[in-house]
C-alpha cells in the first residue's frame, strides 16, 4: 500500500475517533451495564426477589377482572392484551392490557400479582434498568429533538462510525500480531498508552466487529428500513407492515368462551420437550377468531424467544406469519439482540462482555488519549497547549463523569421516595447532575492525572459500598437472599464489590503527574529510558499534566 | 419560500461536494447511495419479498460502512463522489421503473 493510501486511512482513523470518540466511549461503556438491565430489574425491585412458587394460584380470574375494571374506568376498547407468567427473573405475573380510548389513543397499563397469594405487588415504574438499558440504546432522546426513535437511529450511526474505525485501525496497524504482545508499560505516557490501545484493540477485535455490527443495525434499521420500505413499496406503508408481518387476523365479532391463562401456563411446547410457556399475548379476546401466541423459551440460545399460536377458543394450532415464522432470515434477525446483549450464555459469558465491553470503552479513550498527547507534548500539535489542556480535561471529565453518573443512580433509584411516575425524571435528573459535577469539577482541576485518581478513587468506593447500601435499604442480607434461592441480587452485590475494589486499585497504581516531569526531578535516582525518548521527540515542552 | 430552501440546500450540497469531495461522499452520499442502491436490489432480486427485504436490510450496513471505507481507500478524490452519485441515479431509476412488490 502506497504512502499517502496509508496516511489517509491513518486520518479516516484518527478523526473517526477524535470526532466521535466520547460518545463512542459513552455508548460502549453504557452498553457494559445494558446487558445486565434484567438482573438491575431485581436488584432495583425488592418485589422481584420473591421465592419462586411452585404451584402457584389460578390467575386467570383476577387477571379478567383487572381488564374489565380498567377497560371500565378508561371507557376504552381492549385492543391487545397480555400475561408474563413467574420465572426466576421476575417470580411474579404481570398482566399487560393496551386500550384504545373513545379519541383512538391506545394507553398501555400492567399490573403485576403475588403468585402465592394472588396479593396485587405495588406497582414500580421504570428506573435505574430501564435508564441504564434506554440511554445506551436511545440516549433517552427528548420528544422536542424527535424522540427516541431519532436517539436510536444516532446510536446506530455511532455503530456505523465504530464499524469504520475497526476497518481503518486493521489498515493502519501493519504489525498486528507483533502488537497483540507488545506493552511497554515502563516507556513514556504516550507508548504507554499506544501500546494499550494496539494491543486491546486487538484482542478485542472479534469482540468489537461484532458488536459494532449488531449495535449499527439494531440502531439505523428504525431509520433506514422505513425510509427503504417507502421506496420499495411507493409509500404504502400498510402494504410494507404486510409484506413483513403477514396477513392479520380480522375479528368475526362473535363471542365465544377462551381457554384459560392457566391452562396456557400448563401447556407445554409442541415439541414435547416439557418448555412450559413464559408469556402469552391475546389479539381479539372473546371472539371466535382470537389469537393466543404463546412464548416459549427458545431451543436455540440464539433467539430471544420461540412462539406457537393457537386460536383461543379451540386451541387448534395456527401457522406462524411475518417475522414469526422461521426462516433463515428471521433466525438471522433474531440472533441479533442475543449477540449484541450476550444473552445466549449465561453468567459467565455475560461477564466476558462486561470485561470485553470495558476493554472496548479503554480502548476508544486510550486512541483519544493518544491522540491529544501527541499534538499536545510534540511539534506534531497546530494549536495552543491550552487548548489540547482542555481538550484533555474534557476527555476525563466526561469519560470519568458517565462511570461516576452510573453509580450514582443506583443510589439515586433506591433513595428515591417521590411519585412512581417521576421515577425515571429523577434518574435521568441525578445521571446528569453527576456527569455535569465531574466535567466541571475535571475542568477545575489542572492536573488531570491527580483528577483521574480522585475520580477512580470516589468511584471504587461508592460501588464497594453500594452491597452495604442494598443490605440497610432492601433489607435483604446476601445469604438471606441466597436462601430464597435468588441469585440475581448478590450476584450483581459481588460484581459492584470487585468492579468497585478494581477501581481502587487501578487507581493506587496511576501516577500522580505525568512522568516525564516526575523524570526530570528524578532522573537521577530513577533513570527512564521511555521518559528521555518522550522528552527527545516532545522537545522542549512545558506544559505540565 | 419552500424553492428557496430548496435550492439554498442543494447549493450547499453542492459546494461542499465539490469543496470536500472525499468528505462529503463519506458523510452524505454514501448514505444516499446506500439507501437507493438497497432498495432498488430489494426491487430488482428474485425470491421470497420478506426474505429479500430482510437480507438486504441486514447488510445494508456493511454497504454503507464499504461505501465510507471506499472514499478513503481510493487515490483520485472525485471518483468516490462520482461512484456514489452514479450509483443514486442507476438505483433511482430502477425503483422508478420496477413496480412495488406484492
Amino acid at each position: 500500500m502506497d504512502r499517502d493510501r496509508r496516511v489517509r486511512i491513518y486520518d479516516a482513523h484518527s478523526w473517526t475517533g477524535i470526532s466521535l470518540g466520547l460518545v463512542l466511549f459513552v455508548v460502549c461503556f453504557t452498553g457494559s451495564l445494558a446487558m445486565f438491565a434484567r438482573d438491575l430489574q431485581t436488584w432495583e425491585d425488592p418485589a422481584r426477589r420473591l421465592p419462586l412458587v411452585a404451584d402457584p394460584i389460578a390467575i386467570d380470574p383476577l387477571f379478567q377482572q383487572w381488564v374489565e375494571s380498567e377497560a371500565t374506568e378508561h371507557e376504552a376498547e381492549v385492543t391487545f392484551m397480555g400475561m408474563n407468567y413467574p420465572t426466576a427473573e421476575a417470580p411474579f405475573f404481570r398482566g399487560n392490557v393496551n386500550l384504545r380510548d373513545p379519541d383512538g389513543v391506545v394507553h398501555f397499563h400492567q399490573q403485576r400479582w403475588d403468585p402465592a397469594t394472588g396479593a396485587v405487588i405495588p406497582d414500580r415504574q421504570d428506573g435505574l434498568a430501564t435508564w441504564v438499558l434506554d440511554f445506551h440504546r436511545d440516549l433517552m432522546w427528548p420528544e422536542f429533538l424527535g424522540g427516541r426513535q431519532i436517539g436510536r437511529g444516532l446510536v446506530g450511526i455511532f455503530g456505523i462510525v465504530m464499524m469504520l474505525s475497526i476497518l481503518t485501525g486493521i489498515i493502519t496497524h501493519r504489525k498486528i500480531l507483533r502488537e497483540m504482545f507488545t506493552l511497554r508499560l515502563r516507556r513514556s505516557v504516550r507508548v504507554k498508552w499506544k501500546d494499550g490501545h494496539n494491543a486491546l484493540g486487538v484482542w478485542t477485535l472479534p469482540f468489537s466487529i461484532m458488536i459494532a455490527f449488531t449495535g449499527a443495525w439494531l440502531g439505523i434499521i428504525v431509520l433506514l428500513l422505513p425510509v427503504t420500505g417507502m421506496l420499495v413499496v411507493k409509500g404504502d406503508s400498510e402494504k410494507l407492515i404486510a409484506l413483513l408481518s403477514g396477513p392479520q387476523i380480522e375479528a368475526t365479532g362473535e363471542a365465544a368462551p377462551m381457554i384459560s391463562l392457566d391452562e396456557i401456563a400448563r401447556r407445554s411446547h409442541s415439541s414435547g420437550d416439557g418448555r412450559l410457556p413464559t408469556a402469552v399475548f391475546i389479539q381479539h379476546y372473546g371472539d371466535t377468531s382470537a389469537v393466543y401466541d404463546i412464548q416459549y423459551k427458545p431451543d436455540t440460545e440464539l433467539m430471544y424467544s420461540e412462539s406457537e399460536r393457537i386460536n383461543g377458543v379451540t386451541g387448534a394450532a395456527l401457522p406462524l406469519t411475518g417475522l414469526q415464522e422461521r426462516t433463515a432470515a428471521t433466525r438471522t434477525l433474531g440472533a441479533i439482540t442475543p449477540l449484541h446483549y450476550g444473552l445466549f450464555g449465561g453468567v459467565a459469558l455475560k461477564c466476558l462482555y462486561l470485561a470485553l465491553g470495558l476493554a472496548l470503552s479503554v480502548v476508544v479513550v486510550l486512541g483519544n488519549m493518544v491522540w491529544i498527547e501527541r499534538r499536545w507534548h510534540s511539534a506534531e500539535g497546530s494549536r495552543s497547549p491550552n487548548f489540547y489542556h482542555r481538550l484533555s480535561q474534557l476527555t476525563v471529565g466526561v469519560s470519568m463523569g458517565v462511570v461516576l453518573a452510573s453509580v450514582a443512580i443506583f443510589y439515586a433509584d433506591r433513595l428515591y421516595t417521590g411519585a412512581e411516575e417521576s421515577r425515571i425524571v429523577f434518574i435521568g435528573q441525578m445521571y446528569f447532575l453527576a456527569w455535569f459535577a465531574t466535567i466541571v469539577f475535571s475542568f477545575l482541576r489542572s492536573n488531570n492525572y491527580q483528577t483521574v485518581r480522585f475520580l477512580m478513587r470516589a468511584c471504587g468506593a461508592g460501588l464497594m459500598a453500594l452491597p452495604v447500601f442494598d443490605a440497610l435499604t432492601a433489607g435483604a442480607t446476601p445469604w438471606a437472599e441466597f436462601a430464597t434461592g435468588h441469585v440475581a441480587a448478590p450476584a450483581i452485590n459481588a460484581t459492584l464489590f470487585v468492579l468497585g475494589l478494581g477501581c481502587v486499585m487501578v487507581a493506587q497504581r496511576m501516577p500522580r503527574e505525568r512522568r516525564e516531569y516526575l523524570g526530570k526531578r528524578k532522573r537521577d535516582a530513577a533513570p527512564d529510558t521511555g521518559a528521555a525518548e518522550a522528552e527527545q521527540s516532545a522537545g522542549a515542552t512545558t506544559q505540565t499534566a | 419560500m419552500k424553492w428557496v430552501i430548496l435550492v439554498a440546500v442543494l447549493g450547499l450540497l453542492g459546494w461542499f461536494s465539490w469543496r470536500k469531495p472525499r468528505l462529503s461522499a463519506t458523510i452524505i452520499w454514501s448514505l444516499v447511495a446506500t439507501v437507493l442502491f438497497t432498495s432498488a436490489l430489494m426491487l430488482a432480486f428474485p425470491g421470497p419479498v420478506r426474505e429479500r427485504i430482510l437480507w438486504i436490510a441486514l447488510s445494508s450496513p456493511l454497504l454503507w460502512v464499504a461505501a465510507m471505507f471506499w472514499c478513503y481507500w481510493d487515490s483520485r478524490p472525485r471518483r468516490p463522489i462520482a461512484t456514489m452519485l452514479s450509483v443514486s441515479l442507476l438505483s433511482g431509476i430502477v425503483i422508478w421503473m420496477i413496480p412495488p412488490p406484492g
